[in-house]
């Protein structure tokens, strides 16, 4: 009984995290101020207005840090992040579409051949999308329905093929967290952020993220 | 405040932080980054693991049941029985096909081993409950040692998820194409279109020094080996390596950061100018 349970409520959260029926814009908007600060938040940055008991406003050092952070990694960052999901999803509907549609096709072959052994029943007219046939039998309604799946799972594998989502998602999630770790390096004022200059460097950093981008998408 | 940051010369121009801003960066950095992404990896470990069980306990149940409706077949003349025969691989099929898909067992090692950097990483903190505790002098020696360890551990996460993502290769075989790549760019494949296995080691000390080492790694020396002075290295095996290298140069001078002899010995010899 317990695996039941265990079963069907692992299975629903895994349903709810399907592609299906969730559209992931490809382009980031700024949402709300306080919106943005729980984004912010929950993607694991630091918020300061989440962070209250540690009085970060009473320490500029930190506070133009986080400024400067927030002036010119973080948009790159949200924009990633965004295409990044963005891509995942479209990768994933594809892969749904395409296996469950590989299956379908299956099932129905297999009814398909299971009525041809019965032999050919003739029924009467029957509508199929905008056309009718007068005579028909059940093994070529399955015959046609077993062809319509194929063709709408091949359709979708061919638009899966076009644009590459698995790669663009795969090099957007790796250069938004890239941006991730210069965030803390930038914050902790490790190398290559220890100079004096170091605004100037994360300038040209996040140039070279950009490079990277127009390289591997 | 100016609305430039770029502009702006104080505080941006003290390089290093005080003790009580590095010891509240270090409480920050472990409640917010350290503890929340093992949280987070701990949470996903859980539900990969469920569904990974889920999916291997399903899969067993459909494959039973396909065997007893077979054996009940060869007695049974119901072609009911028969057709559900048919049907069932093909539902077996379509659940290895999502676990295939989604590799949880493959991500939920990755997250494991990065939890356990984490953990390897946090071995810098003193051993005490709350980070509150750390002195501010500590804080300024342990912070930076902190966040560049388990920053280092994120970069190997993210390499190897990439690589999850990107192909499904191993890392092995990708970085068996970065190796063949490179020979091939500098020269090191022979006419017979293999790589001379002298060159490869030294690649190879090359790689296997770069995990540990500072930003900088400079080759000397370079003449017996077949490799051309003053090539810099462009971070092809960087980009590919989770490591902390960013650049490779191979030149006669000497510059020092960290040098490495090929023979992948540090030497005084070779630790010089």
């Amino acid at each position: 009984m317990t695996f039941f349970i265990n079963f069907y409520k692992t299975t629903r959260k895994w349903y709810r995290q399907s592609p299906f029926g969730k559209t992931v814009p490809k382009y980031w908007a700024k949402p709300s101020d306080e919106q943005y600060q729980l984004d912010l938040h929950y993607d694991g940055f630091i918020a300061p207005d989440h962070l209250q008991e540690y009085e970060l406003h009473n320490n500029p050092a930190i506070m133009e840090d986080l400024e400067t952070l927030e002036r010119y990694l973080l948009p790159i960052f949200w924009e990633y992040n965004q295409k990044s999901r963005h891509f995942q999803n479209k990768y994933f509907f594809y892969q749904w579409v395409f296996i469950i549609g590989a299956f379908l096709t299956t099932v129905s072959g297999v009814i398909t051949t299971y009525f041809s052994g019965l032999g050919g029943e003739t029924s009467n007219g029957v509508w199929i999308l905008f056309f009718y046939f007068p005579t028909w039998t059940k093994v070529g309604i399955l015959s046609v329905t077993t062809t319509i799946i194929s063709a709408i799972t091949s359709y979708f594998t061919l638009l899966s093929n076009q644009g590459e989502p698995r790669k663009r998602w795969a090099s957007y999630r790796r250069l938004a967290e890239e941006l991730r770790i210069v965030y803390f390096r930038y914050v902790a004022r490790l190398e290559p952020y220890n100079t004096k200059n170091r605004v100037e460097v994360l300038r040209r950093r996040m140039i070279e993220i950009r490079e990277q981008e127009q390289a591997s998408v | 405040m100016s609305n430039n940051p770029a502009e702006t010369a104080v505080p941006q121009s003290q390089v290093k932080h005080t003790p009580k801003t590095a010891k509240l960066l270090t409480r920050i950095y472990v409640e917010r980054r350290l503890r929340y992404q093992m949280g987070y990896y701990q949470s996903k470990m859980v539900q990969f693991e469920n569904n990974l069980d889920n999916a291997f306990r399903l899969n067993a149940i459909v494959m039973t049941l396909n065997s007893l409706l077979a054996a009940f077949g060869t007695v049974s003349s119901s072609s009911v029985v028969h057709l559900i025969t048919a049907v069932l691989p093909a539902l077996a099929a379509l659940i290895s096909a999502f676990r295939q898909l989604y590799q949880w067992d493959r991500q939920s090692q990755l997250y494991k081993d990065t939890v356990l950097g984490l953990q390897r990483a946090s071995l810098v903190l003193p051993d005490i409950d709350d980070p509150n505790e750390i002195r501010p002098e500590e804080a300024s020696i342990i912070f930076p040692k902190l966040v560049s360890t388990a920053e280092d551990v994120f970069k190997e996460e993210v390499s190897q998820w990439g690589q999850i993502a990107a192909g499904n290769k191993s890392g092995e075989a990708e970085s068996d194409e970065a190796v063949a790549e490179f020979a091939e760019r500098y020269g090191l494949v022979d006419e017979n279109g293999q790589i001379d296995e002298t060159k490869l080691g030294v690649i190879q000390n090359i790689l296997q020094r770069s995990r540990s080492a500072p930003s900088k790694i400079h080759v000397t020396p370079v003449e017996p080996y077949g490799l051309k002075p003053g090539i810099e290295a462009e971070p092809i095996i960087a980009q590919t390596l989770p490591s902390t290298l960013t650049e490779v140069i191979i030149s006669d001078e000497t510059v020092v950061d960290e040098v490495v002899d090929l023979t992948g010995q540090e030497t005084d010899e070779t630790r010089s100018s």
